[in-house]
């Protein structure tokens, strides 16, 4: 295995904003340490010979195309069928029937 | 006689149609069973007890009727706790969903009621199915019934350790990378995973959804075919999951002739010498039984890991971005929180009174409700599909995996099926790996190479190293549950090990 650079902590802060996660000083250190070693191992791929692999599709694990689900609706008491109005009150602010959620931009922005 | 809840499902379902006992007697068994010996295990995550006993009584009733609907009637068993129940809380293990009911029912869950089957309660599992321990579950590890020092594996350690501690009758459960197979191994019990698309993932708590698939823990080959039976088949809700005819799985086919392969790669400097050992006394047990044996090579396995662990974390950033603090689950806007399971006024410090944006809602309670092996797979899934590296990761990842799938299907003109370890050690102490995420995720790379494929394979236990269990793994082409489990069976029939009982727990 090749022994790598550690991941930089700009560029993990940034997967850290990426994904949603507000991560403490010392959580994103570890997680760059981890990072590092994991994306170190994944690199192994990058030397295997595959010839040229561009236009190659991507593995459809099913084999199966095209799958569309009949125009009917499911029947009341289908205890599978998804409760619309325990859905919106499983929300922690909701009106009605929708979410509700803070403003996307800050007074700063 | 033997105690109920040691039964086999074949067994107790024969007890039950005779008249020996009933449903409520045998769920009763099984929960006392779990009350005495939970405490030290933690297999479950929560049991319950009423709804448990509502069911089995009205099993009872159908049965007394004439209406009782087939094999798996008036049967205990536990859901690893990643499948929507209406009926109880479905958690992943996760801080995240602790105390969320969820808003339908899951196939899986909905078949086996259908069937009458009765539901014990939800076990343990690595948060949101991410480990090979339990050791990320919210809720704390699950013992290895063999050695309470040890990890029961993972993710499905709770349900694994479970059927080895008897604690009901079956499981089901999850397999994105090894999930059923590796801790059935470890617990010494029956792990089968189908192939992708044989059972419906609708209700499913997504984990990396080309390669989730939902199987069963059993204590026998022949119990696995009965509850695979009941759960393979098209669902409308599941556009994944497969058309293709479901077969008679409890067929009792002679072996004779019939062709294993031995992948040499599946038996390298990595594994275990006294592990190999145990597979090959195993294999040669088949071979006496009439298969022939052969050694095959599959190049890629040692790919496969690196594949999975680029594929796996890009497919969970995509499935975590649900949990958004918006629309379920924890949410820093939630005026409750819980505690200890309760719903209760939070105490200062615990609500942000100043939410300054959308964003930080996301951030803020994403932060606090994942655990820090989701975290890192979300993070690491954001790095591989990010802008500038999806090429180098993501696409050659796919082109690999294709590769890796037709390595198998080359394979199997050859032979009918393959055999190999199932891990390659017995179950490590607890804590052993958790500080470092790699060499957990090396307990995986002889089980992952399957899903990467979306093939068959399942787990049996084939001999003891150190007193612990040992897995021989069978695998097989799509849609080949039938030969795995009657090779499987066919084993059973000369071997002991899947009737060890754990001699800790029972004095």
């Amino acid at each position: 295995m090749v022994k790598h650079e550690k991941l930089s902590w700009d560029h993990v802060s940034h997967l850290a904003q990426l994904s949603r996660l507000d991560l403490s000083a010392e959580e994103l250190d570890r997680t760059a340490s981890n990072l590092t070693q994991v994306v170190g191992y994944i690199d192994q791929l990058k030397e295997l010979e595959l010839g040229d692999v561009s236009g190659q599709p991507s593995l459809g694990v099913t084999g199966l195309t095209n799958i569309l689900a009949s125009d009917t609706p499911m029947p009341e008491d289908d205890l599978r069928k998804v409760d619309t109005m325990k859905i919106v009150t499983e929300a922690p602010l909701y009106e009605d029937r929708l979410f509700m959620v803070r403003a996307v931009f800050n007074n700063e922005q | 006689m033997k105690p109920l809840y040691s039964l086999t499902i074949e067994e107790a379902s024969a007890g039950l149609k005779k008249g020996d006992y009933t449903s409520l007697e045998l769920t009763q068994a099984c929960l006392d069973r779990i009350k005495a010996v939970d405490p030290k295990i933690n297999a479950f995550i929560r049991v319950d007890v009423e709804l448990a006993i509502a069911q089995a009584k009205a099993s009872d009733e159908r049965r007394k009727l004439g209406f009782a609907r087939g094999l798996l009637e008036g049967i205990p068993y536990n859901l690893k706790d990643v499948y929507a129940t209406k009926d109880s809380p479905t958690t992943a293990a996760s801080h995240m969903l602790e105390n969320w009911w969820a808003p339908y029912n899951a196939t899986v869950y909905h078949k086996l009621k259908e069937a009458g089957a009765v539901l014990l309660g939800k076990t343990n599992t690595d948060e949101f199915t991410m480990g090979s321990s339990t050791e990320s579950s919210y809720y704390g590890v699950t013992k290895n019934p063999w050695d309470l020092t040890r990890v029961s594996g993972g993710s499905s350690g709770g349900p694994a350790a479970s059927i080895a501690a008897q604690m009901g009758l079956f499981s089901v459960g999850t397999d994105t990378g090894g999930s059923i197979r590796q801790p059935a191994g470890f617990c010494g019990v029956t792990g089968l995973r189908p192939t992708y698309g044989r059972i419906s993932r609708y209700g499913e708590l997504a984990m990396a959804s080309s390669l989730d698939q939902t199987g069963v823990i059993t204590k026998t080959a022949r119990d696995a075919g009965l509850v695979l039976a009941v759960l393979a088949g098209p669902d409308g809700l599941d556009a994944t999951s497969s058309p293709e005819k479901v077969p008679e799985y409890l067929t009792k086919k002679s072996i004779k002739g019939l062709k294993i392969g031995l992948p040499k790669e599946y038996f390298g400097d990595g594994v275990n010498k006294e592990v190999v050992k145990r597979v090959k006394e195993a294999v040669g047990e088949l071979e006496r039984l009439g298969a022939i044996v052969k050694e095959v090579s599959l190049p890629l396995t040692d790919s496969a890991l690196a594949v999975y662990y680029i594929i796996c974390p890009a497919e969970v950033s995509s499935n975590m971005a649900r949990y958004d603090g918006i629309h379920f689950g924890h949410s820093i806007e939630r005026r409750k929180t819980i505690r200890k399971g309760e719903l209760v006024e939070p105490e200062m410090g615990e609500v942000e009174e100043n939410i300054p944006s959308l964003y930080d809602v996301y951030a803020k309670s994403r932060a606090q409700g994942l655990g820090s092996e989701v975290k890192r797979r979300v993070m690491l899934g954001a790095h591989v599909l990010s802008s500038g590296y999806y090429d180098a990761y993501y696409k050659r990842a796919e082109a690999v995996r294709l590769q890796v799938a037709r390595q198998y299907e080359e394979v199997f003109k050859e032979v009918d099926v393959l055999a190999a370890p199932t891990s390659p050690n017995i179950a490590f102490k607890i804590g052993d790996k958790t500080g470092d995420p790699l060499a957990m995720y090396m307990e995986d790379v002889l089980t992952v190479p399957l899903n990467i494929a979306g093939i068959p394979g399942l787990s049996i236990p084939c001999g003891l190293v150190e007193g612990m269990p040992v897995g021989l793994q069978l695998m097989a082409g799509r849609f080949q549950e039938a030969t795995l489990l009657n090779v499987a069976h066919c084993y059973q029939l000369v071997s002991e090990y899947h009737k060890e009982i754990v001699k800790l727990l029972n004095g």
